[in-house]
Order: structure tokens, then sequence, then C-alpha cells
């Protein structure tokens, strides 16, 4: 904890923590004052926003799919495949992106180019950044996050389906008013652990997949944190920024958790 | 139940057991086997030399092993790696045991992280920037209070006049002290960059080397007809590599000191950098470059030359090596070569810019402040020796090289680079080198076409400014620095592909001056001054 407080400093790693001057807020001031911060806040937030907008609903779904698959053998190789990305790392991911879209010898492309449509520099264009990530974060993840949605409605009691079904209730009935509302506490705990994390997007990926050109949707707070903090050694800016951002997060957390808890009964704490 | 437990409680004590033996054993083993081959390897170092009745064979520079944590880069072509000969032959001669950290990628980040946790290594070998920014801080060791405990570097610096003035002018801190020693592979003929084309496919095809951008320009067109799938020209690091284009058309992409006016200028904003950008653009909306050139990573810039989808480009020169290598696998007449490159149309008449030195030139070693600092002093001053710079530079002659005609050839099958085979060339050794001997195998023509070109004194076009920041001033440089090239840099990207119109050229250079460029360069100036 003690490292938070070269926020305040300027930090110099010979002089230590006890050694180097306060200096107030200057850096959280110099932060907000610099030309980059809305851009950099707004392209975080948005690209979080739109992350938990797609990625979050797609385990639900997937895992609501598969419970409505009878066919064992079926259902277990579409799990396997599904959460099988999850385990291929970040850089090799974004390796795999830049060769599917490239311009020239990408698949994509090619495909796009076949059927008689303009090519894309998918990669080299801001507008393309965010659907590019947040559909490739649906790819990593959406089989891991769907065991957790399966362990939940396996624990659905079976009597409820079997009196939905006398009372006539089709599938898609069973679905909305059983499964549904039996797997809502889960989902609102994952909902505001997620919240507190809106603001910290995945600095890897956004950092691999960057190049000045999308620097426009892209650039986020962690990639300037890095090359403030790393790049040119100011730590103390760096930090600062840092701590920003969690401070964020627990605003989120602790709202959304406040709201929840007055909607539906249900919270972290 | 009960005796389930029991056997299990057995079992972990009898693995706890056996775990508590392997401890107590395996360091014992090791002593043991330490104690025995110690006594043993002596015996036969005095076997050997009291055979070869050697009295005065060298003695070695430390009498007990010696640990040194060396901080450097690593080479992308042929990286660190423990086994590499030179390494090997270096700790062999000096009696050391080299703890190399070679960075790969991104030391500048290796390096702030190593400095901040306060885990120093022995030596660091960084660059200029590197020293300004802890010197103050008391993260060095001075050299010039200690260039007495170093015979072998003063002895260098009375042979040679520059490494002198390098070394008690341009690396002295403003408190007067030196911390780093310079390395003097500055005129390294392959650290250089320069443009290379195919000149196979130019001869194939009856194309002319071209002289002026507006002849690259008809060339790339001709060479688009003839190859309707390629991207002739392709070069990595997207707007990064605008750093050696721009010289060639009398600009620069940072703030450079314009010795003609006495002033500090700021090049992506002038005149000169627009009308090479517009060149560049015009390239684009022609696809004469690679669409997606601004994402391209070194690999992917490796792959258009390789597969010949891409036939002239900028980069190190000693790239050819390994493209030739690649190249000549599918068709043996391919040949990248060197070609002094298109002049910019801004350039005065009469003036040459075009090959540029590689920004090595304010490398060294520096010494850290650490309990090994005298060994850290001593292994670096032996560096400076004739035997070390030999060393380092060739090998040990019939080990690495032979001499032929009074010039040392490596010894070498066919495709082999001494960098790769026995690590020669490697970061994090050399402070002294044998000059341009160096490596030039296979790169005779290249090196023949520079000494041609008498470009290989360009000191007074381009020279390294060594500017010494205050705190403040380096705070500035690496807030408002780098805020500005940030900017800059999308901007610049997004001129050269249309996605923005030049018609708003004036508000860019507008919105870059806002940004604080004034500051800026009225720090640069001041730091100038300092050393002026």
């Amino acid at each position: 904890m003690w490292g938070v407080t070269i926020a305040f400093k300027k930090y110099s790693p010979f002089l230590g923590y006890w050694g180097s001057p306060w200096v107030g807020l200057k850096y959280f001031r110099m932060f907000f004052e610099s030309k980059d911060a809305f851009r950099i806040i707004r392209n975080t937030f948005l690209l979080s926003f739109y992350s938990l907008l797609f990625g979050f609903p797609a385990p639900i779904i997937l895992a609501l799919i598969l419970n409505e698959v009878r066919n064992s053998r079926f259902k277990k190789l579409v799990q396997t495949i599904t959460y099988m990305p999850h385990f291929i790392s970040t850089v090799v991911v974004v390796s795999m992106l830049f060769m599917f879209l490239s311009p020239t010898t990408g698949i994509i492309n090619r495909v796009l180019e076949s059927l008689g449509m303009e090519k894309i520099n998918f990669m080299g264009s801001s507008e393309w950044f965010r659907p590019i990530y947040v559909i490739s974060g649906i790819w990593q993840g959406v089989g891991w996050g769907s065991i957790i949605y399966l362990a939940a409605i396996s624990k659905v009691d079976i009597q409820l389906y079997d009196s939905a079904v006398i009372d006539g209730a089709n599938k898609f009935r069973q679905i909305l008013h059983i499964t549904i509302p039996c797997i809502v506490p889960t989902i609102i705990s994952l909902l505001i652990l997620n919240m507190g994390r809106i603001l910290s997007v995945g600095f890897e990926k956004v950092f691999l997949m960057q190049s000045p050109i999308i620097y426009e949707t892209s650039d986020v707070i962690q990639t300037f944190v890095y090359r403030q903090g790393l790049q040119n050694a100011n730590f103390s800016y760096a930090t600062a920024i840092g701590l920003f951002e969690n401070i964020i997060g627990l605003v989120f957390v602790v709202s959304t958790n406040f709201i929840a808890k007055r909607v539906g009964e249900t919270s972290l704490w | 139940m009960r005796g389930f437990v029991c056997i299990l409680m057995a079992f972990v004590f009898v693995i706890a057991f056996a775990a508590c033996d392997n401890q107590d054993n395996a360091p014992a083993e090791e002593t043991q086997e330490a104690d025995t081959k110690a006594p043993a390897t002596d015996a036969a170092q005095t076997d050997e030399s009291t055979d070869a009745e050697e009295p005065d064979e060298p003695q070695k520079l430390f009498e007990e092993t010696e640990t040194l944590t060396i901080l450097c880069t690593s080479h992308p072509s042929y990286p660190y790696s423990e086994d590499m000969w030179v390494f090997n032959a270096v700790e062999d001669a000096a009696n050391v045991e080299l703890n190399m950290i070679a960075v790969l990628d991104n030391f500048d980040d290796k390096f702030n992280v190593q400095m901040a946790s306060g885990d120093l290594p022995d030596i660091i070998y960084g660059r200029f920037s590197h020293c300004n920014q802890y010197y103050d801080q008391g993260a060095y060791v001075s050299l010039s209070e200690n260039i007495d405990k170093m015979p072998n570097v003063k002895a260098y610096m009375d042979s040679d006049e520059r490494y002198e003035q390098y070394f008690n002018v341009a690396y002295a801190m403003p408190d007067g002290e030196t911390y780093m020693l310079p390395w003097t592979g500055n005129e390294l003929i392959l650290n250089k960059i320069g443009w290379m084309f195919r000149k196979d496919i130019f001869d194939l095809n009856g194309l002319e080397e071209f002289s002026t951008d507006e002849e690259m320009y008809e060339t790339l067109k001709d060479l688009k007809e003839i190859y309707p799938e390629s991207y002739p020209l392709s070069f990595r690091k997207g707007v990064g590599q605008l750093h050696f284009i721009a010289p060639s058309y009398g600009t620069a992409d940072t703030a450079y000191y314009d010795f003609e006016n006495d002033d500090w200028k700021y090049g992506p904003i002038s005149d000169e950098f627009k009308t090479m950008v517009m060149f560049y653009n015009k390239l684009y909306e022609e696809d004469l470059i690679p669409p997606d050139f601004l994402s391209f990573s070194t690999g992917t810039w490796e792959n258009t030359i390789i597969t010949s989808s891409a036939f002239v480009t900028i980069d190190y020169y000693n790239r050819t090596n390994m493209f030739n290598g690649a190249l000549t696998e599918e068709n043996p007449d391919a040949l990248l070569a060197y070609t002094p490159g298109p002049k910019g149309s801004t350039l005065p008449e009469g003036e040459e810019r075009i090959l540029l030195k590689s920004g090595f030139r304010d490398q060294g070693a520096m010494v850290c402040n650490t309990d090994n600092q005298e060994n850290a002093i001593k292994y670096l001053d032996w560096l400076f020796t004739d035997e070390a710079t030999w060393l380092v530079s060739w090998g040990i002659e019939g080990e690495t090289f032979e001499m032929v005609d009074d010039r040392p050839q490596p010894i070498l099958d066919d495709g082999e680079t001494v960098a790769v085979k026995y690590g020669i060339g490697s970061d994090g050794l050399a402070l002294r080198r044998n000059g341009n001997d160096f490596g030039v195998d296979g790169l005779k023509e290249y090196v023949d076409a520079v000494y041609a070109s008498e470009d290989i004194e360009q000191e007074d076009y381009n020279p390294i400014i060594f500017l010494k920041y205050t705190p403040q001033q380096q705070e500035v440089v690496s807030t408002v620095g780098t805020e500005i090239e940030t900017y800059v840099q999308e901007t610049i990207s997004k001129f050269l592909v249309g996605e923005k119109d030049f018609s708003e050229w004036d508000s860019y250079v507008a919105e870059v001056e806002s940004m604080g460029l004034d500051e800026y360069l009225a720090v640069l100036t001041e730091a100038y001054d300092a050393v002026k």
C-alpha cells in the first residue's frame, strides 16, 4: 500500500519512498490538463463498456443453449472447442488477428475480395479497433465464461421444470421463467465484479494491437501509463494515473453493489 | 476408516523424510563434486603449463573467479545465449563469470524496472540518455574519478584524441564527472542504415537504380506494372522509419539543431517534412507501399522481402546478410544490394544526406554503485587491452579466424556469420573494437560502395549532441516531449494513409505548437547552451 504514496511525490528510486520530495496533487493536475486525458479515459471506458455489453451476455447465452443440447457427445465437443481459445496466449491471439485480417494476405480480405467487396485495412483503421477487440475477446472468453453458468444451471431443481411442463410451458418459457431467474444471483455477482474492472482493459492485448494510426480509439489508460511509467521513468506520474483508475473502479463496484442490493436483493456484501 | 488414515499418515511421513533426505544430500553431493573437481583441474592446469614450459603465460585478470552482472541489449538476429563462443572465451581469459541480463526487446522498460527495483547490475551497457536519467541520483560510479584505476583506458585515450574528447567533454555530466565509458563502435559500417534494392529483379527488367525521389516513384510504378501483386516498397516500424528518410529531405522526425541558423527546430512541422509525407502518401495511394505498412512488425516486413513481394527497402545494412541467405535458398541469383537511395526534392542542390549512421553513436558502459564496483572497473579496463579487443573482435587465431594476406579471415561455413556462429559482435562486450575491419565478410561490395561515395565521415550534418538535462528539464522532455511525439506520430500516420487531408496541415502545426512546443524547444536550447 505504501507504493501509493509515490503518486503524491516526485519519486526517485534512489531516494526511496521516504526520501523523495512531496509534490501534492501535481501529477493529477498534469494528467487532467493534458490533451490526452479526455481521450484515453473515454477510450478506456468505451472499450470496457462494449466488452461488458457484448462480452458479458455471451457466455450466459452459450450456457443456456448448451444446457438444451441433449446429445451429450456433441455438447462436450462444443464445450471443448469453445473454451480452447482461453488457453491461447494473448500474443498468439493478436498475431492470429494480424494474419487473418491482413489486407494483402489475410483470409478475411480474400473472402471479401472474392465477394466483390473492397479490401479493408482492419488493423490500421481506428473504427475497426473496438469491434475487433470485443469480438476476439468474446471468442477468447465465451467458452471459459460459460462454465460457471453451466454449473449454476445444473443446480436448478428439476422439479421446477416438471411443474412448468404440467402448467404447459414450452422450452422457451422454461428458460425464461425458471433457468434465468435461478441463475440471476450468479449473474449479478459476476456483473459486480466485472464493473470493478470497467477501467482496466487488458493492457497486453491493446498494446499488441496498437499502432500510432489507431491511437484515436486504442490509446487507453494502461498504454498511457506504460509510456509514461516504464518508457519514460515518470514513476510518480504513472502511479497517479493508476491510482485514479483504481478509485474509479472502486466507485463502480460500490455503486453497482448498491444498485443490485436495492433492485434485486443480491449483492456481494 | 481409521486404518486408512493411519496408512495415509504413514505415507505422508515417509514422503516428508524422503524429502528431507534429499535436501540434505543434494548440497553435500555438490560440494563433494566441487571439492574433488577443483584440485583435479588445478593439477591439470599446472601439468599443462609445466609441460608446455611457458613461464610467461598471460596472467588472468582475476585471481579468483569473480561474477559480474551485466545489463545490455541483445541483437534480434543473433540473440545472446550462454553457449556463445565469445562469452566463454572472455570468461576464460579474464577468469570472470558473466551473468548477462540480455534484453531482446524494450530495453528501456527493463532498464527502468531494474533501476526502480534497486537491484542494480554491476555494469550497464546503455545509451547516453540512460546515464542522464539517473546520474544525479547516485546510481553510477564516477569513472573520471576512478580513471587512475583504468590504465588501459588511459593509454587508449592517449592514443586516440577523439576518444579522449568523448570521455572528458561530450560524456561529462553537469557535475563535471563522467559516468559512462564511450563505445567506439561508432563508425561501424555494419550499423549503418541504407537503402537496399533487389539488384537481380532490377537487372532482369532493365530498371536502373534511382537517385531522386521522383526517379524512385517512376521505378516503383514500373515494378508495380510488371508485378501487379507486389507492393514494391516496404519498410518496418511504419511511421518510425521516417526517422531514417527525413534527413534526405533536409529535416528530421524529431527536434534537431539547425547549425546554419543556430537554432533548435522541430522537424515534423517543417515544410520539408510535409513534402516528404506528401510524397509517401502518393506512393501509398498508388499501392506502391503495402496497405498495412503502418502496423507492420519486423516479421511482416521481413516476409515481404523474403517472399519477393517487395523489392526496395530501407534498414540496417547488415540485414542484407540474413535476407540474401533466405532469398538465395529459393533463387540462387537473388541479391539484395546497397544503393545510395533517393534524394529528397527539398534537399538543396549539391548536398548529399542519404546514408545515415546508426543511432548507436551515444552508447557506452556504466558502472553501478554496487559492492562489486572495483571488479567492474577492472573488468571494463581490461576490455581496452589489445588482447581483449582482439578477442571480442576476431576471436582466437586457428579457432575462429586465420590470417590471409595479413588480414584476419573468419573460419566459417557457407551461410554462416561470425555473429551467429561465434557470437562475435554481441552487445555487452566490446567497448573498443578493431574499427571497420570487423565482420566485413560478405559485405565487401557494400563497403567499397561506402568508401567510394565518401559518406563515411558525415559527422558534420547530423552530429549527436550530448544534451545533459537537469531533473526539471528531464521532466519537461519526458512529459511534454512524449506528448507531442505521440500526437505527431498519430497525425503523420493519418496524413500518410490519406485519413487526413493535407489542407489540415496548418491546423496540425498549430496543434503541435499549442501543446508546449516552445517550452520543449526552450529546454533543448537551454541544455544545449550549457554544453556548447
